[in-house]
């Protein structure tokens, strides 16, 4: 059409119309240019000078100086960077289990019309609202080896109290319990909200089909939950291994140690340490760079996993 | 159901085509997927075409070749009463082909009556053999799919700014000094900050800014007090030193000094000792004032000092029929033979009752001890680790002793508690303490000096006010910093019971001894001149240091290494925190 009219009269609804186009262009960049510089000045700005400062020695105070690879190389040969590695390898493999299964059966409970549902509810949300420090100052109460609750309890079983927070070997379950705790409650809502999106008239199908509940909890809940659940495994992996107040709150010592022996030492606070204990920004951002690779190539291993499971409606 | 009320609204708002047309099945439906939930859906469109969009879903586990043959195969008719069928018959291919692509089943039905999605929806579709799971497919899928990848992304890259994150600098207070120039009088705003463990300490921080407020009136200059809470105290501090939005003077522990004044943070006091008559350097402990000097320069004075002493339980002891800490120190003989002897006395494991009680770290355990037993964990010039020697490895072994024989409650602040519960007996901490003694026990208690063990030993904190080097009014600060530490001032801080003052001139100490219980003050002030002080570590790093023999000394008390590894291995390890 606009092959056939004449270049005169064609001329001006181009222009109106590209006008109208940079308005709207305008218009729309407009608004979205404070969240483009919050964006930029606290996100994307910081991230590229801690990728530069990865490559420094910078410290504290004074300039950086490039040194090219070595705060890797020197991270790939410290023990103490391997033992963090391996126990944030550990928390997270045992967390990913123990915060999302009960998770799930505690929100397939919480989804059927029981009494009290709706207090229930809130009470399992409430460690997801409480303030990280508090409630972990008050689990250091509970898990007290003299004089905790937990230890009271066990003993009136008739066991040996559990040295939770003042043992090596104790040190990690301790911060999967308390992380754990916290969490199941936030992927526990999750769940929930998976729930109520599973159409009632699959189990109304199902059952006269004679469908047992536990065969339609399988058959019917599972792969209908699936988004749901990948999405709680992929963020629960990531929190559990950028995991930092629990260990912190709970294992913090005088020596800027995190747990007996270092035992509740996981990546973050590693960094944390590194950063303002030690003063080596340099050498901290490339730990956070090193975390950021890993949680990448495990969170693509994830998304390919998951197209074997995970089925989209 | 979602499915009708945003299609409907989409053809409201012209977004839907006119006229479909022949476009039929799932793909002309795309635009309001988006907004779908999960759940079998009929869309309705301006020509009332209906349209089911069925999709089958096998249970990932059901892969095996059983399985599937179960899957029936599977379509769609519309019957008399306008309501749908769905027929199903049994099948060993997952899908019959003529109704299906892949594993989706795409059931197209036109109809002019609503009602029709409801019949069919409700539970008649029904396959015979098996377990037949229905979803509706749509892009809604694709964008969910997305939109979860981005949330992963976003979490994943805010772990970066875990690294400069805490590294934004926080603003708040004044910016430095500032000299504003008033018209006829010049003032001058000096900042300057502690770390209050509690409001009772906080408010008598207020009072000595009135007192210096007081006293400097006349110079104009005026003293703004901003505290900083426990937790990331060093961390603002540091982050606000980069920024250059410090306090113009600032206390901090003695062991961090180094990292302060090795970055050029701190200003010298020298020449401003040396030109003020009124200042006498020696009223302060003079072993205090020396780890401040480096190469004649003296960087900060101290506010206040601590030793470690003995808490007792003088009840338990008169219960045992045992002599106290305080009256074997008369005899002199107050040793680690005799702790121990009264430690397993007064251990009762049926009562959750210890006779000893420590903080795991580095002042009451491996600092004292091994001091105790004739060792250090420094060389004498401090570029060195000296756990390795045969007397710091029988401090050690000594404590390792107390553990095994489960003398002492483990952890850190843990014995705190249990002691002003009455059930520790003995308990080595530093003033700091005291208040909270005074508060919560209720029982007779006293203080004894520390127990000697090859050597008279004690451990001394201490902590000084720092002036900025980038402070704008040196001489103010300066005059600010003498109010601060003078006999008045830290009498003061001394009658709360937190600190010992750091001078030894009447005034300061009376007031020290006057703060009572404990009765026996005087112990605390009889350990300073043998303790063994807290001190920076000039050509090295005391906090990858403590830290590295920390972790390593907690390996040793839990019983996985012996004391003797324990002095081989904090040598090994530490080498690379020493210049």
């Amino acid at each position: 059409m606009t092959k056939q009219a004449p270049a005169a009269l064609s001329a001006t609804p181009a222009r109106r119309h590209l006008s109208r186009r940079v308005r709207l262009w305008i218009d729309a960049f407009g608004m979205l240019l404070p969240t483009i510089l919050g964006v930029l000045i606290f996100f994307l700005v910081p991230l590229a000078i801690s990728f530069y400062l990865s490559f420094t020695d910078a410290r504290l105070f004074g300039e950086p100086n490039l040194i090219g690879f070595n705060n890797y190389q020197r991270a790939l040969s410290d023990p103490t960077f391997y033992r963090a590695m391996w126990n944030t390898a550990a928390f997270s493999m045992v967390t990913l289990v123990v915060s999302t299964v009960p998770a799930l059966a505690l929100a397939v409970i919480l989804n059927e019309r029981i009494a009290g549902r709706t207090f229930f509810r809130a009470v399992f949300f409430i460690p997801v609202v409480a303030s990280v420090v508090g409630v972990t100052l008050l689990w250091r109460y509970l898990l007290n080896i003299d004089f905790g609750f937990v230890n009271y309890v066990i003993r009136l079983f008739g066991f040996e109290p559990i040295p939770w927070l003042t043992s090596p070997e104790w040190g990690l379950i301790s911060v999967i319990l308390v992380f754990s705790w916290k969490t199941i409650g936030y992927n526990m809502v999750i769940f929930l909200a998976g729930l109520q999106g599973v159409p009632p008239q699959l189990y109304e199908a199902a059952s006269p089909d004679g469908a047992s509940r536990w065969q339609q909890f399988l058959f019917i809940t599972v792969p209908m939950l699936s988004p749901t659940t990948f999405f709680v495994l992929v963020t629960t992996l990531i929190n559990c291994l950028q995991v930092f107040d629990v260990p912190v709150a709970l294992g913090l010592t005088r020596s800027n140690t995190i747990g007996p022996a270092d035992s509740m030492l996981t990546i973050v606070p590693l960094l944390w340490r590194e950063a303002f204990i030690g003063g080596r920004m340099g050498y901290a951002s490339a730990l956070a760079w090193l975390l950021f690779v890993i949680i990448l190539l495990l969170t693509l291993i994830q998304f390919r996993l998951s197209r074997r499971w995970v089925h989209y409606e | 159901m979602g499915g009708w009320g945003i299609s409907l609204a989409a053809h409201d708002a012209g977004l839907w085509p006119a006229h479909p047309g022949d476009r039929t099945g799932w793909e002309s439906l795309a635009p309001g997927a988006g907004c779908s939930s999960v759940a079998l859906r009929w869309w309705i469109v301006r020509s009332a075409k209906i349209v089911l969009d069925i999709k089958f879903i096998r249970h990932p586990l059901t892969t095996g070749t059983a399985r599937k043959s179960v899957v029936s195969n599977f379509s769609g008719s519309r019957n008399d009463a306008g309501t749908m069928n769905l027929h199903s018959s049994r099948n060993n291919n997952i899908m019959s082909p003529t109704t299906c692509r892949s594993a989706t089943c795409d059931v197209a039905y036109r109809d002019g009556t609503p009602r029709l999605s409801m019949t069919a929806s409700s539970g008649r579709a029904r396959v015979v053999d098996g377990w037949g799971l229905f979803a509706e497919k749509g892009t809604a899928t694709m964008l969910r799919k997305h939109t979860l990848s981005w949330i992963a992304l976003m979490a994943l890259l805010a772990t970066l700014l875990a690294a400069c994150g805490g590294g934004q600098p926080t603003t708040g207070g004044t910016g430095g000094s500032s000299g504003s120039t008033g018209g006829q009088q010049q003032t001058v705003t000096i900042r300057w900050r502690t770390r209050p463990g509690d409001a009772a300490e906080q408010r008598v921080y207020e009072e000595l800014n009135a007192l210096v407020n007081e006293k400097l009136k006349d110079k104009g200059i005026t003293a703004v007090y901003d505290p900083a809470p426990n937790q990331g105290y060093f961390e603002k501090l540091k982050t606000e030193l980069a920024a250059g939005n410090a306090p113009d003077i600032f206390w901090i522990g003695g062991v961090e000094l180094a990292d302060f004044v090795n970055t050029g943070q701190i200003l010298d006091l020298k020449p401003l000792i040396d030109a003020d008559s009124s200042f006498q350097l020696s009223n302060f402990y003079p072993n205090v004032i020396e780890q401040l000097t480096r190469d004649g320069k003296i960087y900060g004075l101290p506010r206040d000092i601590s030793t470690m002493v003995v808490y007792y339980n003088e009840d338990l002891f008169k219960a045992a029929g045992l002599k106290t800490p305080k009256e074997l120190a008369a005899e002199g003989n107050w040793n680690w033979n005799t702790m121990l002897e009264a430690a397993r006395k007064l251990t009762d494991p049926a009562n959750q009752q210890y006779g000893l009680g420590f903080g795991n770290w580095w002042g009451p355990a491996w600092g004292y001890f091994i001091n105790a037993a004739g060792g250090s964990p420094f060389t004498p010039d401090r570029r060195g680790c000296a756990l390795n020697t045969p007397e710091s490895i029988e401090g050690a072994k000594m404590v390792r002793l107390l553990y095994d024989e489960k003398l002492l409650p483990a952890g850190d602040a843990d014995g705190e508690a249990l002691f002003n519960a009455g059930k520790v007996a003995m308990y080595f901490n530093g003033r700091w303490f005291t208040p909270g003694v005074r508060t919560n026990a209720k029982f007779n208690w006293d203080v004894a000096v520390m127990p000697e063990g090859k050597v008279k030993s004690t451990w001394l904190f201490w902590g000084p006010y720092l002036v900025n080097a980038k402070t704008a009014n040196t001489q103010a600060a300066w005059e600010v910093l003498k109010v601060l530490t003078s006999a008045e001032a830290t009498a003061k801080v001394a009658a709360l019971g937190t600190n010992i003052p750091p001078r030894s001139d009447k005034a300061a100490v009376d007031a020290f001894l006057a703060s009572t219980p404990p009765a026996n003050n005087q112990a605390f002030l009889d350990g300073i001149p043998y303790a063994a002080l807290e001190a920076p570590v000039w050509d090295g790093s005391w906090a990858d240091f403590s830290g590295i023999v920390q972790s390593l000394w907690d390996q040793m008390i839990a019983g996985q290494i012996t004391p003797e590894q324990f002095g081989q291995q904090a040598c090994e390890q530490t080498t690379s925190t020493f210049k």
